[in-house]
């Protein structure tokens, strides 16, 4: 990274620190004030820093390492993936500077490599995290877990046997628009949480190019359910994260429903799911995604007696809304007496239109980050300073259950209440 | 060509005019204020909309003094 990097990183973290107040980043980005105090001057001893494997070079892989590279305490030296291009491009993107594996195992039998970034197909998840913790690795995995609950549980498991890092991908918990949005519900500005709505709609097939037949469920692994689950795994447990934290609970109980509506095309995963969560408080998670209409896009409202919130468009909307100026005030109301329909007769009620209130911003900056890069930032640190989060890991794994839940509770056809058994603390 | 002239009688009777819109403005101001039950500091910050209120005002008096005077004119004409 040159200085002009670094600069600007550092700016970044600044300005991060700056917008979400002294509070938030003592409480919820405790890494940052270390981060922003960074002498860009100072070279880091090779001592300093920590070394890192990639496994999984596809989409995510590679934004990652994009990420990582702006990192100065981060060093890649290995990555790994069996598939012919992506472990080219892993190679190319790295100089070819680093050592290339086909094979996982061989990048964990390095003794120097501190951590590993996993960024493989879901069902890989687990076994590889699992291989890596128990060789001494600090991990970050992508989310979700892993493609069945039991395996999300064998993670869990071994991280806290090791005593290494385990961190999940779900950028939303690092992005300061969320953080402080969550400060701001603790504080009880909605009152408490009646309801959630979440929703995640896109109109593409989501397959990718396939170069020849017997690649197809190598690279379109998310349509298949082999490996993945669909909107559940790879969209919704995004979401289901944040109205936990939000909650500050995690759903007991899913019933849904969900089908191939549109896209006929041979996948095996639903390309429509409805869902309701039910948290032991009563509030109700609603969730619903689909690909074949992105009117609506995504969002996570948050719900309660004082206000709401939509936490993708970063707004706030009060209940009661501060009163417009008297004068205003006045002449709406000359307005609507002079030109407003006049009823005759009829229904004697008032239809609940929505409210025109254009809510307040979460944050006044956008920051340009969805917390990737902090999300990171943070990894690096928590293995440079061996901090493990608890919270952390509860939060992410239970975001994961709850995907997981949903999806077998749209196969089933019936409500799915979490089984005592994958319960942590 | 006849020239245009407003004279300065014309003027301050222009500005007068003026001068009563923005009273009537501002007291509608502190009117809905007590009404409404907002607050004080609404008189300085929503004084845009009271100038705006008041050109508005003034020209309505502009339109009643124009068809005042057209009246008289035609009363004038008639006798």
């Amino acid at each position: 990274m040159n200085k002009s990097e670094q600069q600007s990183r550092r700016e970044f973290i600044r300005n991060v620190s700056l917008v979400t107040g002294t509070s938030v980043v003592a409480s919820s980005l405790p890494w940052m004030n270390a981060l922003a105090n960074e002498n860009p001057d100072q070279t880091l001893s090779p001592s300093d820093k920590i070394r890192l494997g990639i496994i999984g070079f596809g989409s995510r892989g590679n934004l990652l390492l994009l990420h990582m590279k702006n990192i100065p305490s981060i060093e890649i030296v290995a990555v790994c993936d069996n598939y012919p291009p992506h472990f080219d491009r892993a190679k190319e993107m790295t100089n070819n500077k680093t050592k290339a594996f086909v094979d996982y195992r061989k990048l964990l039998e390095i003794k120097d490599i501190d951590a590993v970034v996993i960024a493989t197909p879901l069902n890989e998840h687990a076994h590889i995290t699992i291989n890596a913790l128990q060789a001494g690795k600090h991990v970050f995995c992508e989310k979700s877990m892993a493609r069945i609950p039991e395996d999300c549980l064998a993670m869990v498991n071994t991280h806290r046997e090791t005593g290494k890092i385990l961190q999940i991908g779900h950028q939303r918990m690092f992005n300061p628009k969320y953080i402080k949005a969550m400060e701001f519900i603790r504080a009880g500005q909605l009152g408490n949480i009646t309801q959630m709505r979440a929703f995640w709609h896109r109109n593409n097939d989501w397959r990718r190019p396939v170069p020849s037949p017997e690649l197809e469920k190598k690279i379109n692994w998310r349509l298949y359910k082999e490996f993945s689950c669909g909107l559940m795994t790879e969209l919704a447990s995004h979401q289901i994260q944040v109205a936990n934290w939000a909650l500050g609970e995690f759903p007991d109980k899913v019933m849904g429903a969900g089908s191939i509506n549109y896209w006929k095309d041979g996948r095996e995963v639903h390309d429509n799911v409805n869902l309701v969560y039910t948290y032991p408080c009563g509030t109700q998670l609603i969730y619903d995604s689909c690909t074949s209409n992105k009117h609506y896009g995504l969002e996570e409202q948050i719900m309660g007696p004082k206000g709401t919130m939509e936490l993708e468009a970063g707004k706030m909307f009060s209940e009661t809304p501060p009163p417009a100026p008297g004068i205003l005030h006045l002449l709406n109301n000359i307005e609507q007496k002079v030109f407003d329909t006049i009823p005759l007769g009829g229904a004697s009620w008032v239809p609940d239109s929505p409210s025109k209130n254009k809510g307040e911003y979460i944050l006044n900056e956008d920051l340009e980050d969805d917390g990737t890069q902090l999300e990171m930032e943070a990894f690096a640190y928590s293995v440079k300073n061996n901090e493990i989060d608890p919270e952390h890991i509860r939060q992410t794994y239970y975001a994961s259950i709850a995907a997981l839940l949903g999806f077998m509770a749209i196969e089933e056809e019936k409500v799915i209440t979490v089984p005592e058994e994958l319960k942590i603390v | 060509m006849k020239d245009t002239i407003i004279t300065a009688k014309q003027k301050k009777r222009e500005l007068i005019f003026l001068l009563i819109s923005f009273v009537i403005a501002f007291a509608l101001n502190v009117y809905s204020i007590i009404y409404y039950n907002s607050q004080w500091k609404e008189l300085i910050t929503t004084l845009h909309i009271t100038i705006l209120f008041s050109i508005i005002i003034y020209f309505l008096l502009v339109i009643i003094r124009l068809i005042i005077r057209g009246i008289a004119y035609l009363f004038k004409k008639i006798r």
